[in-house]
């Protein structure tokens, strides 16, 4: 997936654990975890907005787009 | 209110899915143990309340196995072993959406099952009636099971889109 979560390093920075993070934006561990993993297909804007909220951060500082990502994701696919 | 966050009305529903799907298991095993003592009372001339017949068509009704022609009693047999393998398919499906798993790949893979099943028992009864030259098929089951087919495809969209808004977040 082209699109690297860094949410990891936001909460290692903020020294927030994922279950507290969960807590504070509404939503369950499990699908907070869904996101920090990088398995969720897509986020909503409420949540991006909740959780840059909770941590006082920019989109861009947990959401990140790797080119090389999408090559090698078109390379593995052909 | 977070859409991620699940409703308690959805416990509820599954549930009732649950305690109906564990009915159906009952009834069908019961219905799966009456049938095949018929079809052992059929073969072996068990003792059974009423005559046992068996209609391959409107002209050929069997009361015994002596009656029956050979290729007859080979496709019947292959007819009995896909109607068990229908209800073993059944039974797994209740037995899944007991356990409140409803949408999963397994769920599709035996509805299509059951679908072929039919399809199948529909070739073997034209293929019986083929070789007794006496036709009376009705096209009701092909059509059945091919809209069984249909809907486990249907149902396989869905488990995909259904997946896809699990991971959104």
């Amino acid at each position: 997936m082209p699109i690297i979560v860094n949410l990891d390093v936001v909460l290692a920075q903020r020294k927030m654990r994922l279950n507290d993070l969960a807590e504070d934006v509404g939503i369950t561990p499990q699908n907070l975890s869904i996101l920090k993993t990088g398995k969720a297909k897509a986020v909503r804007f409420s949540t991006l907005e909740a959780i840059c909220e909770v941590l006082d951060c920019q989109p861009g500082e947990i959401l990140e787009y790797r080119p090389a990502a999408a090559k090698q994701e078109l390379l593995e696919q052909s | 209110m977070n859409s991620n966050k699940i409703s308690p009305k959805i416990n509820a529903r599954l549930d009732r899915i649950k305690k109906a799907a564990r009915v159906c298991q009952c009834l069908l095993g019961t219905n799966v143990v009456f049938g095949v003592y018929c079809a052992l009372a059929f073969l072996f001339a068990w003792p059974f309340p009423h005559r046992i017949r068996i209609p391959i068509s409107p002209n050929h009704i069997y009361s015994s196995l002596s009656e029956m022609p050979g290729e007859i009693f080979a496709l019947f047999l292959v007819q009995e072993g896909l109607i068990m393998a229908a209800y073993v398919a059944l039974f797994a499906l209740f037995r899944l959406y007991g356990q409140g798993i409803l949408f999963s790949v397994r769920n599709i893979l035996l509805i299509r099952v059951l679908g072929y099943c039919i399809i199948i028992n529909w070739l073997l009864n034209y293929q019986m009636q083929s070789a007794l030259a006496d036709m009376a098929l009705s096209m009701t089951p092909l059509f059945v099971g091919l809209m069984i087919i249909f809907v486990a495809w249907v149902m396989d969209e869905g488990r995909k889109i259904r997946e896809e808004q699990e991971l959104t977040v």
